[in-house]
């Protein structure tokens, strides 16, 4: 894709997310604040937003569906019991929420003996997602723009810079692993991951609420 | 400030976003960011913006569905996980620890419990145990109520007790049970700091992130034992660790961690 064709692009695609990303992010703040006083239809609510998503994650990471159940059970359980974790000055809701999902599941998979042979199997596959099996049956307001929106900055990733991403992010391995299973000096992870971070944040940063 | 300083630190900062660094590497990333400076004006924003970016790059996939019966699951544990501010358990070891005294620090001065975690503290579980087995041979004094009080938070069967590592002497050991929001880190034979030093507690969350700072506290006299009410729930990180900061604490890790313990998260 040409710097050309980026310019021209993401400002249409902005309009479209941003407006439905402000009305998604102001309603998942008024849910966190009501479970904040112990209001059970609002942790339902939250949950039936981004549960789908969660768990797609958490499952990506740990390819084990009980064990990302799980996950995803604990990061919402975390919030339930501690709601002020979530700091509204540092980004929206639903970021927060995935990331906590993916730490916990970055978390399971270090522990796992398998890291090695998934490693294998995950340099052999790297591609981003496809298909939306579930799409219809999940309420998310303003989501599936958003997940066009990031689809296309990482298509728009150089194949090196998307590797390393896939990796670290979808497979849960560490700059080290990700160094000894492609054979890269470690410094040259670490650029790649800020050449990709930094090309993304030009691409998605006017997401940021 | 140059920009190569600037470069590695939003490497790491990019690297940390995406669940990439090793916890041991979290500790020496959250020195390197406070010599840095937390409030660098370049490195700040990006930090936010790595978050929320790395955050959201879970969307790329397509959504999966959630199996019947997940939602009415999770809320039943929440209901039985209540938080204590919305519902208090006002158990009893919990009120004694909370009359014990204004500085929750319990005993500095030798005592049953300090000499009983002091005849055990080499090996820091058996030491908890002494504790115990101290309290059970008599009880009483002027710290009674906090001995009773740590001594039933000891002895519940859902508490664990996990022993920290040591670099450079000493034993301290951590005992939590998930899901509430007090631990207790009991230490003995720590060594003295310097003059305007404490040992200061953090908390370091799985998969990445800032760690949470965890109270300060002295290393207790010779022959005496410290025990320091944790105001966190430990199962909810991936690594505690100690490091000797100014006193009063500091917002970030500054040294290497004389202590570190792994945490397995709930």
């Amino acid at each position: 894709m040409s710097a050309v064709l980026d310019v021209v692009r993401v400002p249409e695609v902005a309009g479209q997310v941003s407006q439905t990303a402000d009305l998604g992010d102001a309603r998942d703040r008024d849910l966190v604040r009501r479970i904040g006083q112990g209001d059970q239809e609002a942790f339902r609510g939250l949950f039936r937003r981004y549960s789908a998503s969660a768990l797609a994650l958490a499952q990506r990471v740990l390819r084990q569906p009980a064990l990302a159940e799980e996950t995803v059970q604990e990061a919402f359980l975390a919030l339930w019991k501690n709601p002020n974790s979530y700091d509204a000055g540092r980004g929206s809701v639903r970021a927060w929420l995935m990331s906590t999902v993916h730490h916990r599941a970055v978390d399971q998979v270090r522990r796992e003996e398998a890291q090695r042979r998934r490693a294998e199997e995950a340099v052999a596959d790297v591609d981003v997602d496809g298909g939306d099996p579930a799409e219809t049956v999940v309420d998310e307001l303003g989501l599936p723009a958003e997940r066009d929106a990031v689809r296309r900055a990482l298509e728009d990733l150089p194949v090196e810079q998307r590797q390393v991403i896939e990796l670290m992010y979808f497979r849960g391995m560490s700059q080290t692993q990700i160094s000894g299973a492609l054979g890269l000096p470690l410094g040259t992870v670490k650029s790649r991951t800020l050449l990709a971070m930094r090309r993304l944040r030009a691409g998605l940063g006017w997401l940021r609420t | 400030m140059s920009t190569t300083e600037h470069e590695r630190i939003e490497e790491l900062l990019a690297v940390r976003a995406l669940g990439g660094l090793e916890p041991n590497e979290l500790v020496e990333f959250g020195r390197l960011r406070t010599e840095h400076g937390l409030d660098c004006e370049v490195c700040g924003p990006a930090e936010l913006e790595f978050d929320e970016i790395a955050g959201r790059l879970g969307f790329a996939l397509g959504p999966v569905a959630v199996p019947d019966g997940m939602e009415d699951a999770l809320v039943a544990r929440a209901l039985d996980e209540r938080p204590a501010e919305r519902a208090p358990e006002a158990s009893a070891d919990d009120l004694a620890l909370r009359r014990a005294g204004p500085a929750e620090r319990a005993p500095r001065r030798p005592g049953r419990l300090a000499r009983a975690l002091t005849a055990a503290a080499a090996a820091l579980v058996l030491l908890v145990g002494a504790f115990l087995g101290g309290y059970a041979a008599g009880g009483g004094g002027s710290n009674g109520g906090t001995q009773q009080a740590l001594a039933g938070y000891l002895a519940h069967p859902d508490t664990q007790v996990v022993r920290f590592t040591a670099t450079n002497g000493g034993h301290l050991a951590v005992a939590y049970r998930a899901g509430r929001d007090r631990s207790y880190v009991f230490g003995a034979d720590l060594k003295p700091v310097p003059a305007g030093k404490q040992y200061e507690l953090w908390l370091f969350p799985p998969g990445g992130g800032k760690p949470s700072r965890g109270p300060t506290f002295d290393a207790p006299a010779p022959g005496t034992a410290v025990v320091v009410p944790v105001p966190a729930d430990p199962s909810q990180s991936v690594l505690m660790a100690v490091t000797v900061e100014k006193a009063g604490g500091v917002v970030q890790p500054t040294t290497e961690p004389v202590f570190t313990a792994p945490i397995q998260t709930a």
